[in-house]
């Protein structure tokens, strides 16, 4: 994998970019980010279809992840 | 290997520091484009929404082994079926039974079974760069 550049906050309490583009993105939804998380490149339904845009867009070393239906912190743990 | 924690949004204009490693799964001849899995040691396995599994060929992800998993708020079950992937970090890659669901809320997350047992992980999430360091443990 290509080396990324990552946007860190001058300050851990600081709000760094990526924040406000998931914020901004639709709910349940698979979105592409640049490498250095400071824009959305792509947005799909499905991981395939995001993927696909964000290739047809040019942009390198994209990351792809999954916007929840709703922001919150979550657990899972096995049962069987 | 050093990776930063990355933000995440939480409720009213909160948000969390996470530590997010990006990775590839890979099937055959086909593996997918990098994307978030969030490192869990909570998590017993290694869990994918299922579009990550068509994404490398498999076309009924409910083929594969059943698995139920819950969270911690009593009620809450999520049925997982199990297929064996392979698990791309970086140059790194290795055969893991991955969990698949299309109920999963996020992309992946890195679980013990899968992960844990391949990684010795170190987590700082303390000072203004948080952070998490890999180190590969190569068992015999």
């Amino acid at each position: 994998m290509a080396s990324r550049v990552i946007v860190m906050p001058a300050q851990k309490k600081d709000e760094s970019p990526r924040l406000e583009l998931l914020r901004s993105a639709p709910k349940n939804s698979w979105i592409a980010l640049s490498a250095d998380e400071t824009k959305i490149v792509a947005i799909g339904e499905t991981f395939m279809e995001a993927d696909a845009i964000a290739e047809k867009s040019g942009e390198k070393n994209y990351v792809l992840t999954r916007t929840p239906d709703a922001w919150m912190s979550r657990a899972l743990s096995p049962l069987s | 290997m050093k990776y930063p924690y990355k933000q995440t949004p939480l409720p009213n204009g909160k948000f969390d520091w996470l530590p997010i490693l990006p990775v590839q799964v890979s099937r055959g001849s086909l593996t997918t484009s990098p994307f978030e899995a969030i490192v869990d040691s909570g998590s017993f396995n290694c869990l994918f929404h299922g579009d990550i599994a068509r994404a490398v060929g498999i076309k009924d992800i409910t083929t594969g082994t059943l698995k139920i998993s819950g969270g911690v708020v009593k009620g809450v079950r999520m049925k997982t079926y199990g297929h064996d992937i392979r698990l791309v970090i970086g140059s790194d890659n290795f055969k893991i039974e991955g969990y698949f669901s299309d109920d999963f809320p996020m992309a992946a997350l890195l679980g013990r079974e899968g992960f844990f047992d391949k990684y010795i992980v170190r987590f700082d999430p303390t000072g203004n760069a948080p952070g998490f360091e890999l180190t590969r443990a190569h068992k015999s």
